[in-house]
């Protein structure tokens, strides 16, 4: 485990290259190269062999029989400012992946620094300044409300766990928040189950944003939405982004709409990254095989539809089984013997495209 | 095949080999209009909707939420929950005959789950969680009188038709055992089995897996081939009604705005509100573009068209008169001022 | 909380719940204004040579086996009957909320010794721990009261735990923690309001079950003691002159019949009326 350093000036080099640095304000990774060192500035978020297990009971008398890998290994860099896109399907692990980010899962391995220090295994005080800056938007953000409480008490909760504030200045705070994300003032004297998909949507926004966060991770914030709202939803995220100077992480199994909002994209698979780069190189060039069948299975309207079975054949396994070596080899139109045996490790192609297969 | 419309019907003809022309509707549905009436007030669910569907066709009929499509689907098994639901007007003919005038039980013993079957849009809601698949299927086909051998020949073969084979126990499993793209394969298994001449598929897809809804999406079409099987495929997504359908009724605000071959469609699109559809999809430029305004409240709904208060080439005519369904060209029908008059069509 | 109109609306039309509540509040009108209502105020009194006497218009009930009148009794029975039922209640709440949300909450070894205990509670028969309380302390009102909290208060334990614990790992108490929320504040705010309205359903009908078990109690002598104008303590004396002094078993008997029927109706007019409103707002 790595050990941020706070001082001042830092240039000590550990044995696996990266180190983290936080001075004045800017948080570095430096990372050495055959090139020589290269400074990352504004690393707001590092993942490092993030790991989260579950244990299945199986019989009252044994304490677990097996594991389910949700996250097994994930390295991640996020700059502030950026989007990252975060595509898989279902079983992929990328809600644990937010989760663990978070803190509702303590990781079993691995560690997560925001800003320069070490968020992960805190206790739940030193968490809660943490919380925070770092905020997460549900897949149902209907359900994250409380159905008993009117939403506009529900919007000042934040604000009166975490500051002081008087109950006019709390008001005043959740207008301006409420007015930013496009809703009426006197909607939100009403329950949450009054409120549409896209209305719902906003609110878990709003409620979010009172806090004043850095961070914010969405999960599948477009899925069961028209197109129209879609679009809309995703024009006010943008818009925030850009007023606001946040950071994103945006969950979704839709590439289109990751494509049409992420710069940086991962592809995850039964847990791990299988592919991770810049937005644009991944949709023109994608190397992994599973990108490749993400991208071929998406219905679209300018293609014809697929006539091929031999690429989708197969189902996501069971996380409870994954299997050895390349986790993706069963469904491969193509795996060498070394892909039955061998976990590939993910490996930059070039500047900004990295895969985890035997094929490169 | 051929059109021939009067105000009110929508015929399909069809040219056979030997080119005569006969008419095949399997189903026509004619003015329907249908209310609820709540606490508070009536809403106006369906304005004077007319469909038709022909044998071996697969209908999209896409729309937004609030469009009325679940309604639309409910109707044609008269299932629509009275006494808050009325059917105001219109007939829907299934085979000739009007099935909103079938006395309940007939309805039963002959359409529902025989002829005209569901796949409904959350496989785990609808099945039974306390039977197994097996026992499911099986009572789907008690009342076709086939022997137990038969019917287990049938399950079999079906299933294995689906890419689920049923030697792995799958018959004695329960629905919460299997994932969802499973269970929605079976779903559509037992939409099957009674060989119906009609499925009304309520977004089968939307929950699943984009690997899993290709994989569903090839299956339904090679069926549909096979079977010469009709579908009203409902669904909000167009792009899978592009990958799925033959043609494509655009519902909004429960009126239809558009109704055309899928390639038309998407080559000659005319309706504004599908223009704006196609628009919000995402593109590859990165610019992100939404309809103006909101659905409106099916309550007190817009008069004339209800489109016209986010349309952008909306008239005074549009706020008074629903616009008439006009044939733009073969087969691609449009309801909307605008295009009536650039096409000189004013009656 | 969430507005009340249309509830009270509903409740109004079920005639059974608008009964049960008039039964009520008769109840409670009877038990304040005991003393301005009851013919006489002297219940205590032995009037001998009247004893027995069947309902006439100087004694609408008629008298008991020691001269006094039946109808200032039964009045002033009310007042025992809502304070034991009232007191009973409350402690059963007292111990019963607090441990369940605690339970259900924190879900930790601590949680299951507390279910196991509640469990041992409720399997006791209350009229055996009854007269087993009052084996060892003098049978009395206070005797009957503390064991009808000791075995009802796991009713509510375990109505609280099962929500308590069906609460925590639902969405919206996952998002209150992830904004920082602490455990009470969880507790006190977001469950305990969510649980409330089970405990009102249950609490309504466990007066009506408290009433007749203390009634029981006191028939059989280890609760009320004489010459309290207890409900069931009459029931009791009443009994060797029945048939021929029929007036005697009569009214008390009605008294406790009514006041239980009308708690009973009032619970089911409640839960008729929050049950579908619950199901409904979970959308």
């Amino acid at each position: 485990m790595i050990k941020p350093e706070k001082r001042e000036e830092n240039l000590n080099l550990e044995p696996s290259g990266t180190t983290l640095c936080k001075a004045s304000g800017i948080f570095r990774v430096l990372r050495s190269h055959k090139k020589g060192i290269e400074i990352v500035e504004n690393v707001i978020l590092r993942t490092e062999n993030l790991k989260k297990y579950f244990p299945v009971k199986k019989t009252l008398l044994r304490r677990h029989v097996h594991w389910i890998k949700a996250l097994d290994g994930v390295d991640l860099e996020l700059r502030e400012g950026q989007i990252l896109g975060v595509v898989g399907e279902s079983g992929s692990g990328k809600t644990t992946l937010a989760k663990t980010i978070l803190g509702i899962y303590q990781p079993s391995e691995g560690t997560v620094f925001f800003k320069g220090d070490l968020i992960s295994h805190l206790s739940p005080k030193r968490m809660k300044s943490i919380r925070r800056e770092i905020q997460y938007v549900y897949q149902n953000p209907g359900a994250s409300f409380d159905p008993w409480w009117k939403v506009e008490r529900s919007l000042g909760e934040p604000l009166k766990i975490h500051e002081n504030l008087s109950n006019p200045e709390i008001e005043k705070r959740v207008k301006g928040v409420v007015k930013s994300v496009g809703l009426e003032q006197d909607h939100i004297f009403r329950y949450p189950h009054e409120f549409s998909g896209g209305q719902q949507r906003r609110l878990a926004l709003a409620r979010i944003l009172v806090l004043n966060p850095s961070l914010i991770i969405f999960d599948e914030p477009t899925s069961g939405l028209d197109v129209s709202i879609q679009a809309t939803i995703l024009k006010l995220l943008k818009k925030l982004r850009n007023d606001l100077g946040l950071t994103y992480i945006f969950i979704s199994h839709d590439l289109e709409v990751v494509r049409m909002m992420s710069n940086q994209i991962a592809v995850m698979y039964l847990g791990a990254v299988v592919e991770h780069g810049s937005t644009e190189k991944v949709f023109m060039d994608p190397k992994h095989p599973y990108t490749q069948l993400l991208l071929a299975a998406a219905p679209k309207i300018e293609r014809p539809p697929l006539e091929e079975d031999v690429l989708i054949q197969g189902t996501v396994p069971d996380p409870a089984h994954i299997p050895s070596g390349c986790r993706f080899w069963p469904r491969c139109p193509a795996p060498f013997e070394i892909c039955k045996t061998e976990i590939p490790l993910l490996k930059p192609i070039d500047n900004s495209q990295k895969v985890s297969c035997h094929k490169y | 095949m051929v059109f021939a419309t009067s105000s009110t019907r929508v015929f399909v003809c069809r040219e056979n080999r030997a080119g005569e022309q006969f008419l095949t509707k399997l189903l026509e549905v004619s003015d329907l209009t249908v209310n609820f009436n709540t606490e508070r007030g009536t809403i106006y669910a369906l304005d004077r909707i007319n469909l038709a569907l022909d044998t071996g066709e697969v209908l999209a009929l896409v729309g937004e939420s609030g469009s009325g499509k679940t309604t639309l689907g409910r109707a044609i098994l008269n299932i629509i929950p009275s006494p808050a639901g009325e059917i105001k007007e219109g007939r829907i003919l299934f085979q000739g005959k009007n099935i909103l005038e079938m006395e309940e039980s007939e309805c039963n013993l002959l359409v529902r789950g025989k002829t005209i079957t569901l796949i409904p849009q959350d496989p785990f809601g609808s099945a039974n969680p306390l039977f197994t698949i097996g026992t499911q299927l099986k009572d789907l086909l008690k009342a076709s009188g086939l022997h137990e051998k038969e019917m287990k020949e049938r399950i079999t073969t079906l299933l294995s038709q689906l890419q689920l084979p049923a030697d792995t126990g799958l018959l004695r499993k329960y629905p919460h055992e299997l994932s969802g793209g499973q269970l929605q394969r079976v779903m559509i298994a037992a939409s099957l089995l009674p060989n119906p001449s009609l499925i009304i598929a309520d977004e089968p897809t939307t929950s699943l897996d984009v690997t899993v809804e290709a994989q569903i999406l090839l299956l339904l079409r090679r069926l549909v081939k096979e079977r010469q099987v009709s579908v009203l495929y409902i669904t909000h997504n167009l792009a899978v009604a592009s990958q799925v359908s033959h043609r494509i009724t655009v519902l909004y605000a429960g009126q239809v705005m558009e109704s055309a071959p899928t390639n038309l469609f998407f080559k000659k699109t005319a309706h504004p509100y599908s223009k704006k559809l196609l628009q919000c999809l995402p593109n590859s430029k990165g610019e992100i573009r939404d309809i103006g305004g909101s659905v409106p409240s099916l309550i007190h709904p817009p008069e004339g068209c209800r489109f016209h208060p986010r349309c952008e080439e909306a008239h005074t005519r549009c706020r008074q008169e629903k616009p008439k369904m006009i044939e733009l060209e073969l087969g691609h029908w449009v309801s909307c001022h605008d295009q009536t008059r650039k096409k000189g069509r004013e009656p | 909380m969430i507005s009340f109109m249309p509830w009270v609306k509903q409740f109004l039309r079920d005639r059974l719940a608008v009964f049960g509540l008039f039964i009520i509040l008769s109840l409670i009108f009877v038990a304040i204004l005991a003393p301005y209502l009851a013919p006489t105020t002297s219940i205590y009194d032995v009037h001998l040579s009247e004893r027995l006497q069947p309902p006439s218009s100087t004694h609408l009930f008629g008298t008991d086996s020691q001269g006094r009148d039946i109808l200032s009794r039964v009045i002033y029975g009310s007042r025992i009957t809502i304070m034991i039922a009232v007191i009973a209640i409350g402690v059963s709440l007292f111990l019963g909320v607090p441990l369940g949300l605690f339970a259900g909450y924190s879900q930790n070894w601590l949680s299951g010794t507390i279910q196991r205990i509640s469990d041992i509670f409720l399997s006791i028969p209350q009229l055996i721990l009854a007269i087993a309380i009052a084996a060892v302390l003098q049978p009395s009102i206070t005797t009957a009261i503390l064991a009808l909290s000791l075995t009802y208060w796991p009713w509510f334990s375990r109505l609280v735990y099962a929500q308590a614990r069906s609460l925590k790992v639902s969405t919206f108490i996952e998002a209150t923690q992830a904004l920082g929320a602490s455990t009470s504040r969880i507790i006190f705010l977001h469950v305990l309001p969510n649980v409330i309205t089970p405990i009102i359903i249950r609490s309504t009908i466990g007066m009506g079950y408290t009433i007749l078990t203390a009634a029981t109690l006191g028939f059989l002598g280890v609760g009320a003691q004489p010459p309290s104008p207890e409900w069931g303590l009459t029931l009791a004396e009443a009994r060797e002159f029945l048939p021929k002094a029929w007036w005697f078993a009569l009214f008390p008997g009605l008294a406790i019949f009514t006041v239980v029927m009308g708690f009973n109706m009032l619970g089911d007019g409640f839960r008729d009326v929050i049950d579908p409103r619950l199901r409904m707002s979970r959308k």
